[in-house]
């Protein structure tokens, strides 16, 4: 079996290593026993997604977040179909913004009726949330200048993120699902059977990534 | 890093299992990765264990540790 996964603006939507995402899908997907082909997508690329099992899209500038706005707006209906399909999204940072209704005066792809605005002063900080589908609460970071407003899908919190069908957007970055192995296999157990129901997974090595979870917590919280 | 001439990375400090844990995704197969809670831990593996070049990238607290336990070797 193969999981064919879009890397969308990868070399506008990139800080703070948040490629680590695709990373560790890549690593957590092999591991269970499938091939995974990952397409690095631009601007002006074409995108296919009948092709595509997973797209993802990091944190950008500003200014790149416009330009990747622009580019996106062209599919909006198949970005939509795409998720009524119930396809798998995963958008970290403000790329969660794009799916909103609208990015302070702009309009954006309106999948979505939260709008975000620009907040008073930048929001920075860890972040320790639990999440209904796991054990272990989420652990991550923010660094961000805006927030949404009238999520109707939280994932997380109504603040954090944004979690409809198999869409999961989140400011979270860290990358999140290199610091959460428990989240990652959860979000990998669902794009597998999504793909294959019958599919059986091999048995993944998570001790190094869950020793990490673990130290984290205890070191910084005591937990 | 991650090419043929890096035969390991050694990771130490407090956030050892993080950063190990980043090097696995970026490639480094697990024998390669080694893991140290302080420096004085990591002296023999640095010092005796590894060949060639070493490069350290180090949180501003670890600068004048390392410095001083490399101060021999250099």
């Amino acid at each position: 079996m193969t999981i064919h996964i879009a890397h969308l603006y990868y070399d506008l939507m990139n800080l703070y290593g948040e490629i680590g995402n695709i990373k560790a899908l890549k690593y957590l997907l092999e591991q269970s026993g499938v091939k995974v082909v990952i397409d690095n997508l631009t601007k002006e690329d074409n995108i296919n997604f009948n092709k595509y099992d997973i797209l993802y899209i990091g944190s950008g500038t500003e200014d790149n977040q416009m330009l990747v706005l622009n580019d996106l707006l062209k599919y909006k209906d198949k970005i939509n179909n795409y998720i009524e399909d119930n396809k798998f999204i995963l958008a970290t940072g403000n790329s969660v913004e794009l799916f909103g209704k609208t990015i302070n005066e702009n309009e954006a792809l309106n999948i979505f009726d939260y709008t975000s605005k620009k907040a008073d002063k930048r929001i920075v900080g860890d972040v320790i949330i639990p999440y209904k589908n796991i054990k272990n609460k989420i652990i991550g970071f923010q660094n961000r200048e805006s927030f949404i407003e009238n999520n109707k899908y939280p994932l997380f919190n109504e603040e954090l993120g944004v979690n409809y069908k198999n869409f999961y957007g989140t400011y979270i970055i860290g990358p999140i699902l290199v610091r959460n192995p428990e989240f990652n296999k959860y979000l990998i157990n669902k794009i597998l059977k999504n793909k294959n129901k019958k599919f059986k997974s091999k048995n993944i090595d998570l001790k190094l990534e869950t020793k990490a979870y673990n130290n984290y917590l205890k070191t910084y919280y005591g937990e | 890093l991650n090419d043929k001439y890096t035969d390991k990375v050694i990771c130490v400090g407090r956030d050892r299992y993080d950063i190990a844990t980043r090097m696995k995704y970026a490639g480094f197969d697990k024998k390669q990765i080694k893991i140290y809670e302080n420096l004085s831990d990591a002296e023999e593996m640095i010092k005796e264990k590894s060949n060639g070049d070493i490069f350290a990238i180090l949180n501003f607290d670890y600068v004048n540790p390392f410095n001083e336990l490399m101060k021999e070797e250099l």
